[in-house]
């Protein structure tokens, strides 16, 4: 009889040798295209002159089209073909919920979800919080109302079948979430960094160190957790705290293991590809960035092939100490979109948030706002203190941040303290970067 | 832990098993929404073990 206690979701996926996930992800990798071109008019137009039975490798797949959220949203408003446009991969009957991505890029992308799919990202979901360390024993609190957005679905209903009791915190605000938790001894939660640093900031003023609440595990989802942001919450909650990466349409394709350096991508249900970022024809090598391109090779109700996420990774080993067999990625750099032109300068606003979250603990929240002033753009960081330290001190912060900052981005900031409790709070997506200077910007 | 002892090949045979029967139960019950529907939920809980344990066991049979 094999042990009871095993820190794999699935032991035989999990440690299996290189050579054979790979086998097996061709061999999905055929099924999954020989399906979408049966039962998806987008990929039966797009794919009709291709022969699924002639990828024998991954430089064959190499050769198919890549797909992008823009081509989602015109295949998703061709005429006679429904709410989910070309893109549904199964009979509309067949579909048992509705999900959407948040608009941030553009118009929402709507995305079917079908029994038999769902239940695919819900296993993926478990493999995500099995790697986490949550176990039947947890009581998981869930800070949101999830409304159309996928992450906290998929998380409720996979600690459901880990076995977890599952709080939903939905109708709730802040104060009333914390004295949930209280009531519940929750032990783990799922919510973005943004709200868990709300959150906790919020015990505080009433008093409570968040220490105090008992939460061990946090898996953190729907914005990129940069290493300094995931240490601060770790030091706050007194908690592990994990990361991973993943979208609404591919669903969750890379997360973290209890060794907490860089993400396992989930190997072989998705076929992940890092592509240099320039042509996306070729796969970086180990320690290079690349965008992520990912096929879910079990999404059914809307099948993605060779989806450009737009996500900007640096490529990791293959293996851990944990003993996982998949490739990782050692960091998320965050989103292509993302990325901008000032003064001529590539500039990832994550870079901004590394920094304050490393350095500087007296700052809590933040905001970076970009606007073009006459021929020149002005970058401006607004800063609020989160310790009521007084002006004196607070200048010389500033005076710091702005050196470290002109060190790190090459760019120089014009930094604002602002009172404290006056940038605004998010609890989903957080909009901390805001780019005033229209159209006319530099492209990346 | 050692998972060299564990029946992979007898977990995938009984995996395939469930999937027939299954099957089998969905065409006595046709027309009995109780019985199509939850069959339909088995089958998708089969598709998630033959995607865990019978693709790794096909990969041992060759």
């Amino acid at each position: 009889m094999p042990e009871k206690k095993t820190i794999y979701w699935n032991p035989f996926l999990e440690t299996m040798p290189r050579e054979k996930l790979v086998e097996i992800e061709l061999k999905n990798f055929r099924r999954y295209l020989r399906y979408a071109r049966e039962k998806c008019e987008y990929y039966r137009a797009k794919y009709k002159n291709i022969d699924p039975e002639e990828i024998r490798s991954i430089e064959d797949i190499r050769k198919l089209p890549i797909i992008d959220k823009e081509a989602l949203r015109l295949a998703q408003e061709e005429n006679g073909f429904g709410l989910f446009g070309q893109m549904l991969g199964v009979h509309p009957n067949e579909v048992t919920a509705f999900r959407q991505t948040s608009g941030t890029t553009g118009r929402p992308v709507y995305v079917a979800e079908s029994y038999e799919s769902w239940q695919w990202r819900v296993e993926i979901w478990c493999h995500i919080l099995w790697m986490a360390g949550f176990r039947e024993n947890d009581n998981v609190f869930v800070p949101f109302g999830y409304n159309v957005y996928v992450a906290f679905w998929e998380g409720h209903y996979a600690a459901e079948k880990l076995g977890c009791m599952v709080i939903p915190g939905g109708a709730l605000d802040t104060r009333g979430r914390i004295d949930k938790m209280l009531e519940v001894k929750a032990t783990a939660s799922l919510n973005t960094p943004t709200y868990g640093l709300h959150m906790a900031e919020s015990a505080l003023k009433k008093g409570l160190d968040p220490k105090a609440i008992g939460i061990k595990r946090m898996v953190c989802a729907g914005e990129p957790l940069p290493q300094a942001t995931r240490q601060r919450l770790e030091n706050i909650w007194g908690a592990e705290v994990y990361d991973h990466i993943g979208g609404t349409e591919p669903c969750a394709w890379g997360a973290m293991c209890h060794e907490r350096k860089g993400l396992h991508i989930m190997e072989p249900y998705f076929l992940v590809e890092i592509l240099d970022m320039k042509t996306l024809s070729r796969e970086v090598e180990e320690g290079e960035l690349g965008v992520a391109v990912v096929t879910p090779l079990g999404r059914h109700s809307f099948p993605l092939i060779r989806f450009n996420t737009n996500d900007i990774v640096r490529k990791g080993a293959a293996g851990c100490l944990c003993g996982r067999t998949s490739l990782t990625i050692s960091e998320v750099v965050g989103r292509a979109d993302d990325l901008r032109k000032i003064r001529g300068v590539l500039f990832a606003p994550v870079s901004v948030e590394e920094l304050l979250r490393r350095e500087f603990p007296e700052i809590g929240e933040y905001e970076i706002v970009v606007e073009r002033k006459g021929l020149n753009d002005e970058i401006t960081l607004r800063l609020e203190s989160c310790q009521g330290i007084d002006s004196d001190t607070m200048a010389q912060i500033c005076a710091k941040i702005f050196e470290r900052l002109k060190t790190k981005t090459n760019l120089r900031f014009n930094i604002a303290c602002v009172p404290e409790g006056k940038l605004a709070r998010y609890m989903l997506k957080s909009k901390r970067f805001k780019d005033l200077r229209g159209a006319d910007q530099d492209e990346f | 832990m050692n998972f060299e002892n564990v029946d992979l090949k007898g977990m995938g045979a009984a995996v395939e098993q469930i999937e027939q029967l299954t099957y089998k139960l969905k065409e006595l019950g046709a027309g009995i929404p109780a019985v199509e529907k939850n069959s339909r939920i088995i089958l998708s809980v089969v598709n998630i073990l033959k995607l865990g344990i019978s693709d790794p066991a096909d990969l041992i049979n060759q």
